[in-house]
């Protein structure tokens, strides 16, 4: 299993696979996404897991096989590729969140600024188009904002924390 | 940059210390009710003036640090975030890639930079919910050390394998994975 670094929202959506699937593979560490990729289309790593963006070129082009979607619907860029769920692993799920932070005590004025100028974004024609171009998700309206996001961190390190600590006891 | 510099000088001149300092020379001569009112005004400005200032933010160029190398998801997202922050907000957001463990030196540095709304960070579902079970001296906490400002994206995964190494399905996979 080839990863893009341990952290890197590669090794923990493969860990996730790993554990849906009860196996424990070597883990090959890269210094990204791109040279981990490069190892897999020369045959040196089996399997990797990747946001879609990364992978799009690579399997369109025929270097890498595409095997599931880890997500609950198949995807418009890859309609054809079938979801893990489909497969029988509903608990490989995993669509990285990418959101914007502060550090704590920036004043409540300023993250006010700067969430409403973000909801502003992601309303935006442009952007909205760019992030479908990359595969990704924007967020609904209803997960806008600091407080969704506090409550989504909040809930993605109750729900990854013990997955990763025993996929990573030896 | 001017107005930047302008408002900074307002805010040593006018702010925290400066008040401070007026209330002590102050108590040694008023009655204490006179002081209670003394500092509670004192608060008032001090609040209408962090008012003020926000209302001009950003007044100077912003940083959003994004934690990985250029060209992957964190920095694409950072730098379409950034141009449409500098289009509405009138001021340059620029892109700084601190890589390196797994994001957690970018995150760390976050963490510790002033907070004044002038240094951002794009986080992601490894710096900010998979970090603390992996990396156990982690220096920042992701959910107590930060002020989130939003979800940006969701960037689904896809399982690729090498081309000759493929199951036609997850239970052919699981069989070559077993060997």
């Amino acid at each position: 299993m080839a990863h893009a670094g341990v952290g890197s929202v590669s090794y923990v959506g493969c860990l996730l696979l790993n554990t849906a699937i009860g196996i424990k593979p070597t883990l090959v560490p890269f210094t990204g996404s791109a040279p981990a990729t490069n190892a897999l289309m020369a045959g040196q790593v089996d399997y990797f897991c990747d946001p879609i963006i990364g992978q799009l070129a690579q399997i369109s082009a025929g270097n890498v096989h595409a095997l599931a979607i880890a997500a609950a619907a198949r995807h418009p860029l890859l309609a054809d590729v079938p979801t893990a769920a489909e497969e029988g692993l509903p608990q490989f799920n995993i669509a990285p969140f990418f959101a914007l932070f502060a550090p704590k005590g920036t004043p409540q004025s300023v993250v006010d600024v700067l969430a409403a100028a973000l909801n502003q974004t992601l309303d935006d024609p442009v952007a909205s188009k760019r992030f479908a171009e990359l595969g990704a998700a924007i967020a609904e309206k209803g997960r806008r904002g600091p407080a969704p996001l506090n409550a989504l961190v909040k809930s993605e390190i109750a729900r990854l924390t013990p997955i990763l600590k025993a996929a990573a006891q030896k | 940059m001017g107005k930047g510099h302008q408002i900074r000088k307002h805010q040593t001149t006018v702010g925290g210390r400066h008040l401070v300092q007026t209330a002590e020379a102050v108590t040694m001569v008023f009655a204490r009710r006179d002081f209670l009112h003394l500092t509670l005004g004192a608060v008032a400005c001090a609040s209408v003036l962090s008012a003020a200032l926000a209302l001009n933010y950003p007044t100077r160029p912003v940083t959003i640090i994004v934690p990985f190398a250029a060209g992957g998801p964190a920095d694409i997202t950072g730098r379409i975030v950034g141009e449409q922050l500098a289009k509405r907000l009138g001021q340059q957001f620029i892109i700084e890639n601190v890589n390196g463990a797994g994001g957690t030196i970018g995150a760390t540095r976050a963490a510790r930079a002033t907070p004044d709304g002038y240094t951002l960070i794009i986080g992601h579902m490894g710096t900010h919910a998979a970090a603390p079970a992996l990396y156990p001296d982690l220096a920042y906490d992701p959910a107590e050390d930060f002020a989130p400002i939003g979800l940006v994206a969701e960037f689904p995964e896809v399982l690729v394998t090498r081309k000759d190494f493929s199951g036609p399905d997850a239970e052919g996979f699981r069989r070559l994975c077993e060997g």
